[in-house]
């Protein structure tokens, strides 16, 4: 693993991207609010109470949370290995090696083409759907790690013995492991 | 070996009764879910009930010519490479499936299928769900044959070793056998509790049937004199009720377990076990990626254990379709580790405030739903069990093995092959943040492995270790 390599963070319109989508959910939730205030059996000021709890929130995600969020989405690319750590009271860091990696995806929304930000995808086969997403990354740069990685991919020499193996302890398998290779 | 010829196959005749078979349970299921439907429509069709045998007639037809157009569309063939099979009435599916990518084949032998000697193979692949081919009524030697394509990497190494499976059986480079005394004992080893659960779920799954044994309930509870007697009838039958579920346990995994015989020689591990049905099942070692041992509250009582090996994919897969060993003495135990490499586990602890994780949010709850004294009873309870808990759970890494042992009556063992790392986490909750810890989460290919508060070093030192033994290994993983 090299050190050479800092942790980067993505591209600064994906604090865009989180304002435009806290905002569509914002939206969604006052929808319910508009109905709300239009059904007699709910008091009104039920719906200026959430409507009021709406716009505070709305405010903090979009003032306060979507600039947090950006600054500690980060990623790093090692030599054999990528790192992604997100979030501030709730942290996590993720990280995958080149040598599991199945296959990669760059996804591009709507809104994302807008702002030219993209995710890259890392699936591995370690559980369901997506193992590593990187959002908010420059289209050129999704494209360029990806092309690295692939490149990485393809390079990697895989030597024939595998890691769970019998053969380490049985004094038989040598024999058969060399006719394996023998056939290959 | 003999190939059929490099074009499509057709199953021969017989594979109608399993088609059949499959398509009456199908059928069976459907009636079952429907049976509200049905009664509604019987009620409001009351006045033309001369109808039905000839609704019944033209059901059993359909019945009947599903499973021919099934059977005959059902196409298959192999080569040195892969399998294909072509499937379905309306929509027709293909599958094509490379030895190298299966990761247990099954070969399973029904006692309907036993006159004829055939048998239906299924090969499992590292796949989303559902990514299996089965072909009912396969020749016994062509299905062993093709069981052995898989097992092997290429053609030529199978009939090899074929060959040399067929000189001696004394070869095998391990072995192990379950005398019928221990097969009648993995019954009792099941968790009862879900079997009757599963049992409840499907009986009261249907409303009409929920409802009819309610007031069936309800009338047979008024027909007692007093309550003590009406507790004491009740108290026998649901023991009856108990004692009638082990036994029929106890039978289901004798009979599924019967003459169970694990060989592993060189990379190929296989078993074989059943006595109504055959089952034969193996994978490759290298195919490996988590192997659980469970010793329940009975296991634990009777100092038995269950192991269970995974290869990719199989946390999809329900538990019959795993590669088991039921039940082990401490002596089997131990030669099935050995065997499989393993380390001696020095388990190592987590931050001790992983004991008050729950315990507040219990005993509150329980406190403000009934009473303080309910609060305080729970909380001390809730208290010792993680204690317990946290006493018990033990983790383990070195180069070979990544270890996790969660424990509170029984206890269960996760090892992953350290090397076959496919993510690694760790998060941070505010809470733990506190006590300056982290979760770390390792997942791989049969499943997750998850070791709740370490230290922040710790993990990530952990971490670090996991990603560099699987980065620099470039051995195969599957």
């Amino acid at each position: 693993m090299t050190d050479t390599q800092s942790w980067q963070n993505v591209a600064r319109n994906y604090i865009w991207y989180l304002r435009f989508d806290k905002t569509v959910l914002i939206a969604l939730l006052f929808v319910f609010v508009v109905i709300a205030w239009f059904i007699d059996a709910i008091p009104q000021w039920v719906s200026y109470v959430s409507a009021a709890v709406l716009l505070v929130l709305w405010v903090i995600l979009v003032f306060l949370w979507a600039p947090i969020r950006y600054r500690v989405t980060r990623y790093l690319l090692a030599d054999d290995r990528v790192h992604f750590q997100l979030g501030a009271w709730w942290w996590r860091e993720t990280s995958v090696t080149h040598n599991r990696l199945q296959h990669i995806e760059i996804q591009q929304g709507p809104i994302e083409r807008l702002l030219g930000i993209s995710r890259l995808i890392l699936y591995t086969a370690g559980g369901t759907g997506a193992d590593l997403v990187i959002p908010g990354l420059p289209m050129d740069d999704s494209e360029a790690i990806r092309n690295q990685l692939l490149q990485d991919i393809a390079q990697e020499e895989i030597s024939d013995e595998a890691i769970t193996s019998a053969a380490l302890t049985s004094s038989a398998e040598p024999q058969a492991e060399a006719e394996e290779r023998r056939h290959d | 070996m003999t190939n059929p010829a490099q074009g499509w196959n057709r199953l021969p005749l017989i594979a109608l009764l399993a088609f059949l078979i499959s398509s009456i349970r199908i059928f069976v299921r459907f009636l079952y879910q429907a049976v509200p439907a049905l009664v509604g429509v019987y009620f409001a069709l009351r006045n033309h009930l001369q109808f039905v045998p000839y609704v019944i007639a033209g059901l059993l037809t359909i019945l009947l010519i599903a499973t021919f157009l099934r059977y005959r569309r059902f196409l298959w063939q192999f080569d040195d490479q892969r399998i294909r099979v072509k499937q379905g009435v309306f929509k027709v599916t293909e599958l094509n499936l490379g030895y190298e990518r299966i990761q247990q084949a099954d070969i399973r032998q029904p006692f309907w299928l036993k006159p004829f000697n055939l048998t239906v193979l299924s090969l499992q692949s590292a796949g989303s769900k559902g990514k299996e081919v089965e072909i009912p009524a396969l020749s016994a030697a062509l299905s062993t044959d093709l069981q052995q394509r898989v097992l092997a990497k290429s053609q030529e190494a199978s009939v090899a070793d074929q060959s040399s499976a067929e000189v001696s059986d004394v070869t095998h480079d391990f072995e192990l056998q379950l005398p019928t005394s221990e097969v009648w004992r993995i019954g009792s080893m099941q968790n009862i509790f879900i079997m009757i659960s599963a049992l409840v779920a499907f009986i009261f799954a249907n409303q009409t049937m929920t409802n009819y044994i309610t007031e069936q309930f309800e009338l047979w509870l008024a027909g007692f004199e007093s309550q003590f007697q009406a507790l004491l009838v009740g108290t026998a039958l649901a023991l009856a009720f108990f004692a009638t579920i082990l036994i029929l346990t106890t039978l289901y995994y004798f009979n599924l377990f019967y003459g169970y015989h694990l060989v592993r020689q060189g990379d190929r591990v296989h078993y074989q076990a059943g006595l109504l049905s055959k089952l034969s099942r193996s994978f490759r070692m290298p195919k490996l990626q988590l192997v659980e041992m469970r010793q329940g509250l009975v296991g634990r009582l009777l100092q038995r254990w269950s192991v269970r090996i995974l290869q990719a994919g199989a946390n999809h897969e329900k538990a019959e379709g795993r590669f088991t060993v039921p039940i082990l003495t401490s002596s089997r135990l131990q030669a099935l580790t050995t065997d499989l490499q393993f380390t001696t586990a020095a388990w190592r602890r987590v931050h001790g405030a992983f004991v008050v994780r729950y315990w507040l949010i219990i005993g509150v709850a329980m406190g403000l739903i009934f009473e303080p004294l309910a609060g305080a009873i729970s909380a001390v309870v809730v208290l010792v069990w993680r204690w317990v808990w946290w006493r018990r759970f033990g983790w383990h890494v070195d180069d070979q093995w990544l270890v996790v042992r969660t424990a509170w009556i029984g206890q269960r063992q996760r090892w992953v092959p350290a090397a076959k790392m496919q993510r690694v986490s760790i998060q941070q909750s505010p809470w733990q943040r506190l006590f300056g810890c982290c979760q770390l989460r390792a997942d791989t290919a049969g499943g997750s492995l998850t070791i709740p508060w370490l230290q922040r070093d710790a993990a990530e030192a952990l971490k670090a270790q996991l990603l560099e033994l699987t980065a620099s290994n470039h051995k195969r993983w599957m």
